[in-house]
């Protein structure tokens, strides 16, 4: 254990990567950092609450009956082996599972989906599931890489920031930071959201659009800059194909005003401001991502910026803000159930034989393994979870959680999450800053992080926890971080010159680095897109004829954040500065609905849609779009009756959208 | 120790260096209670009092001073004695003083109105 | 030294800085709400030129110092008397008073702002900048 007065490290809640000091009793902050500069939300300011919490896990337990009973590590280890040997041996690759952990390392998440995969199965999948899997599909075809094209503080280029489907200063805050920078500039700040959000302040135009209308918008957008000569005509000639496909000539303002329910004019305002700036950006986030039709959402923001010509330079590019401190890395990794390590497709038998010899495995599976929300449906008998509290994370499996259990479960995990409490073997993992390793931020910036503390009890890190399992199924995978990042050099293209040395000097380096010498790639897409053709593909998309309310559920609800909580709950529901100041759910309500179904302020009310009821505190707001609601999903309430629409090319959840009505609980 | 009601304030200073003085509150009245008492304390309590209220002397009995709050003009709650609003009302220097007839919660309230005046007349409009 | 100044124009109600605060001092001196779910305001000491807080303080616990003002917690009695003089709600009371000092130099709630919504500055270097910003603006806007 160091004796160091402080250890860099970088923030393990959200995406942004910020970076702090951990010390001998606290923290300081780290003013030389490139993205945050020392800033930290209420977040990270509490980020240490978790490292000594007393729920921290701290030695394997194996259920029996109802009773937990502690049991040693080669007992629990043992233990995983044999179920996973015997559930293939019995049912076959099939029947395996596994949840990876968009906050544990790269290295975790490479060596967690090689075990997947040298078993036989690509039924592995992270959170990004259920957050920005329509932006690695649209993203990955469009563009040729999934992920933000121009950093963070790029931001402060832009002379247009189009933010749409974004509350960024709520979650993502430190990236308000940078916009604000631009306007000081003089940059216009566009934000599109059905709700009046502390984004929205930040706006010069704020455009409330009937929730699920956004391509309806963007290609109103686009309309307009065409019909008023306002594309970037040599960008689209030379850079772009699949435009003559375009014809959106039926969304006029008029049109898109009465879908969206926006003013033509503030449409045909947005478009100009868009098109006209000498650099924009398009931020985008959950709004646009978490909709039966996220895929064509993304695509059409990717549209947008490629018309324009806003994409591959300082200031100008698509930017979707990924949410966990490491999903962006997880899904390098290949954590997922449609890819491998280095993007490969599942189906892609070239591109996985480059692998199969890496591993000189002697096959490795092809074809899409089950999604988290497959999972409870399948007939598994054996579900491996690591960092994920999936029972909360995802309506449909919190729905049917008993069915998860159906074979051997084992949980690898820092706190007894309600998904640890349904486990047959919990095993104590440590947290961010008690384990070596690398997370890749939103900005595909890779930071090695250091270990600060010790972890309680005889919780062990997960690379050491997934090496003890992996020798025991006959695999020699290092539990050294910095071996497993060399292998990754060779799996990951984009993370070939990626070591400890360059990822841990001040602000990580940002992938591609293609050898150890590059200085990291902060802006893509400045000559050539990654598409096989070099060139990025416009690709038309419609507004969804969707149906939405009908007389029994006349209201839309609207799932999202709040700046005090994250996700599940299982870190920020923990830290008592955090909890006091948000401590239970709400529901927003505009008065006028309030009034229209008997409710007043602060009154205990009953929501329900079609797949559930719960119950809230009602808070009657001006700044809540008539005829929608909003309840943060921090609580389990709000997986109760959250929408299982899908959308089929990403798997992802329609959770920004459900038919509801509520009534004053009695 | 002698205390004199007709100066005493109700603040809160001789409560907190003896536990033989006790205070509370309820509906709306603040009640300091001074027990028979421990004598050593008295220079102590003499030089805390800001009203000038205590002098050396025996009290044989337990003696009760009442004093009315004033409540907030915004939302209604006790939050000092009118005694004291009047006795820091005479201290400072500013001529206006309407604040002084807020809760400090509602201070706050107001002082965030008023600085963000501005971008909320801005942002209503956006 | 320089005061702690608040540009509302940034703030997006985080409370970083209230939860820094608490981190820091145990009890936050610094205090964060909406107005109107439209803007979002910390509240905190402005050690104001004419403290009436020190003018009420008799044992000299709370005094002006050069253009801070500065508390001796040797000498506060628990009157509670700062607490009814602030005009801004800036003090509270339980145990002990509670009341920002500019912690000894290097406020904590400036360094984590995410948004630079709270700077440490002397008045001029502050009306400077926002001139300066403001007419940056303007000119940009005529531009376009």
């Amino acid at each position: 254990m160091r004796m160091t007065a402080r250890i860099p490290t970088v923030c393990p809640y959200c995406a942004v990567g910020c970076g702090f000091y951990i010390t001998r009793n606290g923290m300081e902050y780290m003013q030389d950092h490139p993205v945050n500069e020392g800033a930290l939300c209420p977040k990270g300011n509490a980020a240490l609450d978790v490292l000594n919490h007393v729920d921290r896990l701290r030695y394997p337990m194996m259920r029996i009956g109802d009773d937990w009973i502690r049991v040693s590590w080669s007992e629990a280890l043992d233990r995983v082996a044999e179920e996973m040997q015997r559930a293939l041996r019995e049912k076959g690759p099939g029947a395996l599972a596994f949840l990876g952990s968009a906050k544990c390392t790269n290295e975790e998440n490479y060596i967690f989906q090689k075990i997947a995969r040298l078993m036989g199965t690509n039924s592995i999948d992270n959170s990004a599931r259920r957050c920005h899997s329509p932006t690695i599909i649209a993203l990955r075809r469009m563009l040729g890489t999934p992920a933000m094209t121009n950093p963070v503080s790029d931001l402060a280029l832009s002379d247009c920031i189009f933010i749409i489907g974004s509350n960024l200063a709520e979650n993502h805050p430190v990236v308000a930071r940078w916009i604000l920078r631009a306007k000081d500039r003089g940059a216009a700040v566009i934000v599109a959201d059905p709700r009046v959000t502390p984004t929205a302040w930040l706006a010069d135009l704020h455009l409330q659009l009937n929730p699920g209308t956004d391509i309806a918008l963007i290609n109103g957008m686009i309309n307009v800059i065409l019909n008023e000569g306002l594309e970037n005509s040599s960008f689209i000639k030379e850079r772009t194909s699949g435009f003559e496909g375009l014809d959106l000539s039926d969304y006029t303002p008029e049109r898109v005003s009465s879908i969206t329910g926006l003013r033509a004019g503030d449409i045909v305002r947005a478009a100009r401001l868009y098109a006209k700036a000498g650099a924009s950006s398009i931020v985008y986030c959950m709004g646009i991502t978490q909709h039966s039709c996220g895929t064509e959402n993304v695509t059409a923001c990717a549209n947008l910026a490629l018309v324009c010509g806003h994409v591959g330079r300082p200031g100008a590019g698509i930017l979707p803000l990924r949410g966990q401190n490491n999903v962006q890395g997880a899904c390098d990794m290949g954590a997922l159930a449609d890819f491998y390590p280095g993007w490969r497709s599942v189906d892609d038998s070239r591109a996985i034989d480059e692998l199969r010899r890496l591993w000189n495995a002697r096959a490795l599976p092809l074809g899409r393994g089950l999604t988290a929300d497959m999972m409870p449906e399948a007939d598994l008998r054996f579900l491996y979870v690591m960092g994920e509290d999936i029972v909360n994370s995802h309506p449909a499996v919190s729905r049917r959680r008993e069915r998860l259990k159906r074979g051997f479960m084992v949980v690898q995990d820092i706190f007894m999450t309600d998904t640890a409490r349904i486990a047959d073997l919990v095993l104590p993992a440590a947290a961010w800053a008690e384990k070596e390793g690398t997370f890749t931020s939103t900005e595909r910036r890779v930071q090695w992080v250091s270990r600060a503390r010790e972890a309680p009890g005889e919780a062990r890190p997960d690379l050491w926890i997934l090496s003890e399992v992996a020798a025991r199924l006959g695999f020699d995978l290092s539990p050294e971080p910095e071996e497993v990042l060399a292998e990754i050099n060779q799996a990951v293209p984009a993370y070939r010159g990626i070591s400890r040395s360059n990822a841990g000097a001040r602000g990580g380096i940002i992938w591609p680095c293609p050898h150890p010498d590059h200085p990291g790639t902060p802006v893509l897409h400045t000559e050539r897109f990654s598409t096989p053709d070099g060139r990025a593909r416009i690709s038309p998309v419609h507004h969804p004829a969707l149906e939405r309310t009908s007389p029994q559920h006349p209201l839309i609800l609207i799932t999202g954040r709040v700046v005090l909580h994250y996700n599940a709950g299982s870190m920020s529901m923990r830290s008592e500065g955090l909890v006091k100041r948000e401590p239970e759910i709400r529901i927003d309500v505009h008065p006028e609905d309030a009034a229209r179904f008997g409710v007043a302020d602060g009154d205990a009310v009953m929501i329900e849609t079609r797949w559930g009821r719960a119950r809230a505190r009602a808070k009657l707001t001006p700044r809540q779009k008539r005829g929608t609601l909003f309840m943060p999903f921090h609580f389990p309430e709000t997986n109760l009756v959250a929408s299982e629409i899908i959308d089929e090319k990403s798997m992802m959840p329609e959770l920004k959208v459900a038919a509801c009505r509520i009534w004053r609980a009695d | 120790m002698k205390v004199d009601e007709r100066r005493c304030i109700g603040c809160r200073a001789c409560s907190a260096i003896s536990r033989s003085i006790s205070i509370s509150e309820d509906a709306g009245i603040r009640s300091i209670t001074f027990h028979s008492h421990d004598e050593s304390l008295t220079e102590r309590l003499i030089e805390a009092c800001p009203a000038g209220a205590i002098s050396s002397g025996i009290t044989a009995e337990s003696i009760t001073l009442t004093f009315r709050m004033k409540r907030c003009s915004v939302c209604g709650e006790p939050f000092a004695t009118e005694r004291e609003i009047e006795h820091v009302a005479s201290l400072i220097p500013e001529t206006h003083k309407n604040w002084l007839d807020l809760c400090p919660e509602c201070r706050r309230a107001e002082q965030r109105r008023s600085h963000a005046w501005h971008c909320i007349r801005i942002r209503g409009r956006v | 030294m320089g005061k702690i100044y608040l540009d509302p124009e940034r703030c997006i109600g985080c409370r970083s800085c209230e939860v820094a605060c608490e981190r820091e001092h145990g009890h936050p001196r610094i205090s964060v709400d909406k107005v109107k779910d439209l803007a979002a305001v910390p509240v905190y000491c402005h050690q104001c030129d004419t403290a009436p807080c020190a003018a009420v303080c008799y044992t000299g616990s709370l005094r002006l110092d050069g253009d801070m003002v500065v508390f001796d917690p040797d000498l506060c009695t628990l009157c509670g008397l700062c607490f009814v003089a602030c005009p801004f709600g800036a003090i509270e009371l339980d145990s002990v008073i509670h009341r920002c000092d500019l912690c000894g130099g290097t406020p904590v709630c400036v360094m984590t702002c995410p948004t630079e919504a709270l700077q440490l500055e002397d008045i001029d270097a502050i009306t400077g900048s926002t001139r300066s910003r403001a007419a940056g603006v303007l000119a940009a806007r005529v531009r376009v």
